[in-house]
């Protein structure tokens, strides 16, 4: 079975990816995100009141667009992976063109988000409307700052590999980095959706 | 080559993975489920999927099967840590 | 005075010698007895931090809160106010080695510029709660509005320090020579930091939750990281002047 032949391949070298100390910065960031689960699961089952505000809040969220960017983020992860697979094997068009088509998820992830925002700004739903409110205008906030940074590096990857073809093309290294990074992201925003979105 | 093997394993993890999404958004649309579990338990279900579809991206997309014990070990401590104390905290209605 | 403009028949050795660099391990010290003071001072005698549900607090709470062992807050805040310039030294120390060691002049004034920011919010902070604490038979309201100015202060200026960390990273990891000065671990935990820190810039948004000033991110994420912060600088700052020492 495929998978079995590329572990048992790869059994013999372990390798950590990018380096030991780029998994401080992971592992940083997802202490920070699961702390800020942990205060929103908290925050739910505070009393029967909160849970009730929790779920009102979850069922106005617009489902649809919720499960479109989670599917939008999950295929830009496969895209990053494949690019990153291409860049490995030397084909530097076809990782360009994977990274690319990663980079326009990301972007219309950034795009359903701000609809999404302004349409319940439209609602009179804002930061301050309730406890769920403030923590999925901030929580989510936050993560979309993650993405527009995931954004701007997968950026500067492309740029890297296109600009200067052979010489002074980016470290595998560097691009394993923005890779996890993004990946990250996308590992995040499956929990937040399923906090989020799902829990009513 | 390893690198474009990586291609094909990637696809069907990420197969695997929007099939566990889709999952996830209708499970309460099933009907026989819904009456099967009450709604905290549908809710830890909804937890623990998000928890393995982390672990596949973790495992595949980050490429950890391959990492040594130290890291793919934390990886899944932290994974496992974070989905006991959300579902716990759901099952309990809060923590303590 | 002629910065390093790395002639080509000088190696990184040879410019390290040109500066002294023996007694930068007071910087270091200097950096512990702030920290001292910080801890001694607002933790343990006024103990300003936590805030304990302060950012919903109505101005008689907090007004009571400044009355109760007065004396004790007064005398916190002064050795509070006392030890928080010995940080200069350790961000000058930083500098020091940016602009002359590595060779990023831009980045170690950025860098010294940015963590003086932060030191004047912090004296500031102090200021703020210091006068509330100066007369607290004053107007409730007076008090409230001297404290939150203090935690406003405290926290929301974060983005001096973030700035701070963003050059410590960059300078790490441009740093292309054979023997780097600073870990690449350093580089990984202010960049760390840079996220941890991150959501003290919108505390002045909400009373409540999170991101509140007294809340999970507003204060004891941005905290328990500022202190982190605080000990892997000496750590790694003492470890970078022995290596620069070795060298010479």
């Amino acid at each position: 079975m495929i998978f079995s032949d590329v572990v048992r391949e790869n059994r013999a070298e372990k390798r950590v990816p990018v380096e030991p100390e780029f998994w401080l910065l992971i592992f940083g960031d997802l202490f920070v995100f699961s702390a800020m689960f942990i205060a929103f699961i908290v925050a739910r089952f505070e009393s029967e009141a909160t849970t009730q505000v929790f779920i009102a809040g979850s069922l106005s969220l617009n489902q649809a667009i919720g499960l479109s960017n989670t599917l939008i983020l999950l295929t830009s992860s496969l895209f990053v992976a494949q690019g990153l697979a291409y860049f490995r094997a030397n084909q530097f068009r076809l990782a360009n063109r994977s990274l690319l088509c990663g980079i326009g998820c990301g972007l219309s992830f950034v795009g359903l988000k701000l609809f999404e925002y302004i349409e319940k700004y439209d609602q009179g739903l804002t930061v301050t409307t309730s406890d769920f409110f403030g923590y999925y205008f901030t929580f989510t906030g936050v993560h979309l700052l993650h993405v527009v940074i995931g954004i701007s590096l997968l950026g500067f990857i492309v740029f890297k590999i296109k600009k200067q073809q052979e010489q002074a093309l980016p470290s595998q290294g560097l691009f394993e980095g923005v890779a996890c990074y993004w990946h990250m992201v996308d590992l995040l925003w499956l929990m937040l959706f399923s906090l989020f979105y799902l829990l009513n | 080559m390893a690198a474009l093997q990586a291609v094909k394993v990637n696809r069907w993890v990420y197969i695997v993975l929007v099939m566990l999404t889709l999952l996830a958004a209708s499970l309460q649309e099933i009907s026989w489920i819904a009456t099967l579990l009450n709604k905290d338990s549908m809710a830890a279900a909804l937890i623990l999927i998000a928890g393995i579809k982390i672990l596949f991206v973790t495992e595949y997309f980050m490429e950890l099967h391959e990492a040594p014990l130290w890291l793919r070990g934390g990886m899944h401590s932290w994974l496992a840590i974070l989905l006991a104390v959300l579902i716990s905290a759901i099952l309990n209605h809060g923590l303590g | 005075m002629d910065y390093a403009q790395p002639s080509i028949l000088t190696t990184p050795t040879t410019l390290a010698k040109d500066y002294k660099f023996d007694s930068a391990l007071f910087s270091v010290y200097s950096a512990a007895f702030m920290v001292f003071c910080t801890v001694l001072g607002v933790i343990i005698l006024a103990p300003m931090l936590p805030p304990f549900g302060q950012a919903s607090a109505s101005a008689e709470t907090i007004a009571a809160f400044y009355m109760e062992a007065n004396l004790q807050k007064k005398i916190g805040l002064c050795i509070m106010m006392f030890g928080t310039p010995f940080l200069i030294p350790l961000f000058a120390l930083v500098g020091e080695i940016m602009k002359r060691r590595m060779v990023m002049p831009v980045l170690g004034s950025v860098q010294f510029a940015a963590g003086l920011f932060g030191l004047l919010f912090t004296f500031m902070m102090t200021v703020c709660w210091g006068t509330a604490a100066f007369r607290p038979e004053r107007s409730p309201e007076i008090t409230q509005a001297l404290h939150d100015l203090g935690w406003l202060f405290a926290t929301w200026v974060a983005s001096a320090t973030l700035l701070q960390l963003g050059s410590i990273c960059v300078a790490v990891f441009r740093d292309k020579s054979t023997a780097p000065i600073f870990p690449k671990w350093f580089g990984y935990f202010n960049m760390w930091m840079l996220v941890l820190g991150a959501p003290a810039c919108v505390i002045n948004i909400f009373h409540t939750g999170p991101f509140a000033y007294d809340g999970l991110l507003g204060f004891w994420v941005p905290y328990a990281g500022l202190f982190a912060w605080f000990v892997a600088m000496m750590l790694a700052v003492a470890g970078a002047v022995k290596r620069l020492n070795n060298a010479a």
